[in-house]
């Protein structure tokens, strides 16, 4: 198991290497116009021009600023480690601002992934014990329109019902949960709502399939020649094999929405990783968008470690070797 | 007569009635397998509906200069005057002008309506590539194994690890920063270069699907036989195999469509998509999101139309996958 671990973990500093090298290229080979003359002000002189260059690293050939950004990145750099280099527009450090935003985002995936599951499992569970009941067909169908809702019109939807229509909730922003705890729900729970009923939709159709699945099986029909409850049945035996699926599909769900919540955090302006690196992209601010699609990056491959490391722990048929 | 056409090893708990939308009609049994998937489908009713909602949001798209004409406002005629108040707040619905006007003055209706085109065609040709890409890569993957496969896997892996959102942000942007676009000029902004960032993004999992189908077939009897009667390689992988991945396939490619008419939507929500002189849902809801509270039309009708679009793809994948796998539905 620990050359398993330590296996993954190679392979995912590989793939942080090939990532940030993707990244380098669609950045400084693909775009046809000079990122200095952006920050150079206006009508740059060609002294002013080379200084910017030489602030912002791109004095150098590509593969170059590439080995450079590696080395920085592995050994850290005058802020400290990882290296993540200062933003070209604001000139400060990335990686507090990183970390600040991570919170905002973290929040964000977390309150969502709560209630996705809260909604989601309990659907899911009930539809299996009848299926092709009123029940299990109407939620099927609700579940596939919230799938096919696009994320930032429900957002908007829900905004302007809510919060300027009605007026129950606060509109966009965001309040820390130190400052006011009560506040911080009224501006979060908007966001939660609009990332999680497509996932609350595919979990449910998800745990459906797999319950059916379980409750045909031998050791079901077994507890129930048992004279167990079916209470018990349901909750004991099905529910947690059907769940074990879940726990990867979970963690990995997490991990793609850690740099994949850019929408809902432009519809409600939260100052998160998403909002950060579109800013990046649009602004041609290299550190920054390097800097969220590394943790985004780093993010989906630890977690897709943790999934398969909880996946083997659960179900012994699994495990690695 | 009804009761032999039965799915074999039906679970006993299987209510009767139920068995009635998977059941073939008793002239299904001579037909094609094509045929026989269609006679499944037919039965579906929510299947039926939404196809024949795709059919006519089709044709209504190769008719929309039609339309246009019919209203007598262009796409991109700006109506300034009668449209935009002096605040430089649009109009809502009137009628002459259905769905009320955008910012700029323009007609929604007719925008609406030309809108459609961008998402099909996004949708289908973006799936298309991807579907071609996914296919010949896991064909070759799973029936000859070894480095190619490897070097393939690889990229699959690479590119579902990338957080695709973050890049399709990142290529979009680096190409739209200047009209000469990027890779030399050969990608500009615009339809294509939105279908060539989806078709990147999208080819792993069709990928990994033909190369696991390819992979558990290779070992059959009859991809045995074939190689025994001296067939080439490239035939027995397109004639032979390539056939009978058509279930997989089909239904995944019809899950894929209604995912890249959303993704356009995203990237020209947030201005990374089409430029705004071709109408999209997606960049008609991009103008709604600063305007939302005085103009609902702006978000309402475009709204409407790729949530009905995307959910009648979705629904005819699902009635699909049950024509193609009656029992999978259960």
């Amino acid at each position: 198991m620990g050359r398993y671990i330590l296996r993954r973990l190679m392979w995912t500093v590989v793939v942080v290497i090939i990532v940030t090298l993707i990244t380098f290229v669609i950045f400084y080979v693909l775009p046809s116009g000079d990122p200095a003359l952006r920050f150079a002000g206006k009508e740059p002189t060609a002294q002013v021009l080379a200084q910017v260059r030489t602030d912002l690293g791109l004095n150098h050939s590509v593969a170059v600023e590439y080995l450079l950004y590696l080395k920085r990145l592995f050994l850290g750099d005058r802020y400290g480690w990882p290296g993540l280099g200062f933003s070209y527009s604001s000139g400060a450090a990335i990686a507090p601002q990183l970390w600040q935003r991570a919170q905002i985002t973290i929040q964000l995936v977390l309150g969502a992934a709560v209630l996705w599951m809260l909604i989601g499992i309990p659907v899911g569970v009930y539809s299996a014990l009848r299926p092709r009941s009123r029940f299990d067909r109407a939620s099927l169908f609700v579940g596939l329109v919230f799938i096919s809702t696009p994320v930032f019109w429900l957002g908007l939807l829900m905004l302007w019902l809510f919060s300027s229509t009605l007026g129950w909730l606060q509109g966009t922003g965001y309040v820390a949960f130190t400052t006011d705890p009560v506040q911080w729900a009224a501006h979060m729970l908007m966001p939660w709502i609009t990332l999680s009923l497509a996932f609350a939709a595919i979990y449910a159709r998800i745990v459906r399939s797999n319950m059916l699945d379980t409750l045909g099986e031998d050791y079901i029909r077994t507890a129930r020649a048992k004279g167990l409850p079916e209470r018990r049945i349901v909750t004991r035996h099905a529910l947690r094999a059907s769940l074990v699926p879940i726990v990867t599909l979970l963690a990995v769900d997490i991990a793609t929405l850690v740099g994949g919540t850019v929408i809902v955090e432009t519809v409600f302006n939260l100052q998160g990783l998403g909002s950060w690196v579109l800013y990046g992209a649009l602004n041609q601010d290299l550190p920054v968008t390097l800097a969220v699609t590394l943790v985004a990056t780093v993010a989906v491959c630890l977690l897709s470690l943790v999934a398969d490391i909880l996946y083997a722990y659960m179900d012994p048929r699994v495990r690695p070797e | 007569m009804r009761a032999s056409a039965m799915p074999p090893a039906a679970p006993m708990s299987v209510d009767i009635r139920t068995l009635e939308s998977t059941d073939p009609p008793p002239d299904a049994r001579v037909r094609s397998p094509a045929g026989m998937v269609w006679a499944r489908f037919r039965v579906n009713r929510g299947g039926m509906v939404a196809l024949v909602f795709l059919v006519a949001l089709a044709a209504l798209a190769i008719a929309a200069p039609l339309v246009a004409d019919l209203v007598g406002h262009g796409p991109n005629d700006l109506y300034r005057t009668t449209m935009v108040d002096i605040y430089g707040l649009p109009k809502g619905p009137n009628a002459s002008f259905w769905f009320g006007a955008d910012s700029a003055g323009r007609d929604l209706f007719v925008r609406v309506i030309y809108g459609a085109r961008v998402s099909l065609l996004v949708g289908v040709v973006a799936t298309a590539i991807a579907v071609v890409i996914g296919v010949v890569l896991g064909l070759i993957a799973g029936y000859r194994g070894g480095a190619l496969d490897t070097l393939f896997s690889r990229m699959s892996d690479v590119v579902l690890a990338m957080p695709l959102l973050l890049f399709a942000i990142g290529i979009s942007s680096a190409c739209s920063t200047t009209p000469q676009g990027c890779v030399a000029g050969t990608l500009t902004p615009g339809v294509n270069l939105v279908i060539v960032i989806i078709a990147i993004f999208s080819w792993p999992a069709m990928f990994r699907i033909v190369r696991a189908t390819t992979l558990s077939m290779r070992e059959s009897t009859f991809i045995e036989a074939s190689r025994a009667i001296g067939m080439r390689e490239r035939n027995i992988m397109f004639r032979e195999v390539l056939p009978n991945l058509l279930s997989p396939v089909v239904v995944y490619a019809a899950l894929l469509i209604p995912q890249s008419i959303l993704f356009e939507a995203y990237l020209s929500f947030l201005g990374l998509g089409v430029p705004d002189s071709t109408p999209s849902w997606g960049g008609m809801l991009d103008q709604a999101s600063q305007l939302f509270t005085v103009a609902w039309w702006l978000m309402v009708f475009p709204g409407i139309f790729l949530l009905a679009t995307i959910l009648a793809f979705n629904v005819v994948a699902d009635g699909l996958r049950d024509a193609f796998d009656p029992r999978a539905s259960e």
